[in-house]
């Protein structure tokens, strides 16, 4: 295990970088949307994924399983700062965007009903009747 | 916290998936300096 952790040194710190980005934003007001463009932390997950894997098996000799684990490892730790921030956030009122209904139910109407996102919003039931 | 705890499940299955993809790929990598 503390090998692993060695291992994934630089995916935790990048994982560090995107939370705290993350968290600074929300601080700064910017919009959900920016943000996870900047500092999605589940596309930089998938791309960690991608690359620490083969990059164990090259340089570590890790067999899948090896590799796997190192990968889940990090993932682990990425959720247990999603999963705090949330818990902050809903214990103390808090806003960030670990409690945006965007990143808890995956839809944006809530927040579009307030008038606070910058797309417009599309009623595909009309644009599917409609066609 | 539901959606949390399927973000964790969704999220390692996509882990799992994607590094034995990325493994599989790992011969690609040279060993040493050409």
């Amino acid at each position: 295990m503390n090998e692993k952790l060695d291992f994934v040194r630089l995916p935790l710190a990048l994982i560090a970088i995107f939370f705290i980005g993350n968290l600074i934003l929300g601080a700064t007001g910017a919009s959900y949307d920016v943000a996870k463009r900047l500092f999605s932390m589940v596309i930089l997950q998938t791309h960690i994924a991608l690359l620490w894997a083969p990059l164990g098996r090259r340089y570590r000799g890790y067999s899948i399983g090896g590799a796997i684990a190192s990968v889940v490892l990090v993932i682990f730790v990425s959720k247990i700062l999603i999963w705090g921030a949330t818990i902050f956030s809903y214990l103390t009122g808090v806003h960030t965007y670990f409690d945006d209904p965007v990143a808890i139910t995956g839809s944006a109407q809530e927040f579009r009903s307030e008038g606070r996102c910058s797309r417009v919003p599309v009623d595909w039931s009309q644009i599917v009747s409609s066609a | 916290m539901l959606a949390r705890a399927g973000g964790l499940v969704a999220n390692c299955i996509l882990g799992v998936i994607l590094s034995a993809i990325g493994w599989a790929m790992g011969s690609l990598i040279p060993v040493e300096k050409t």
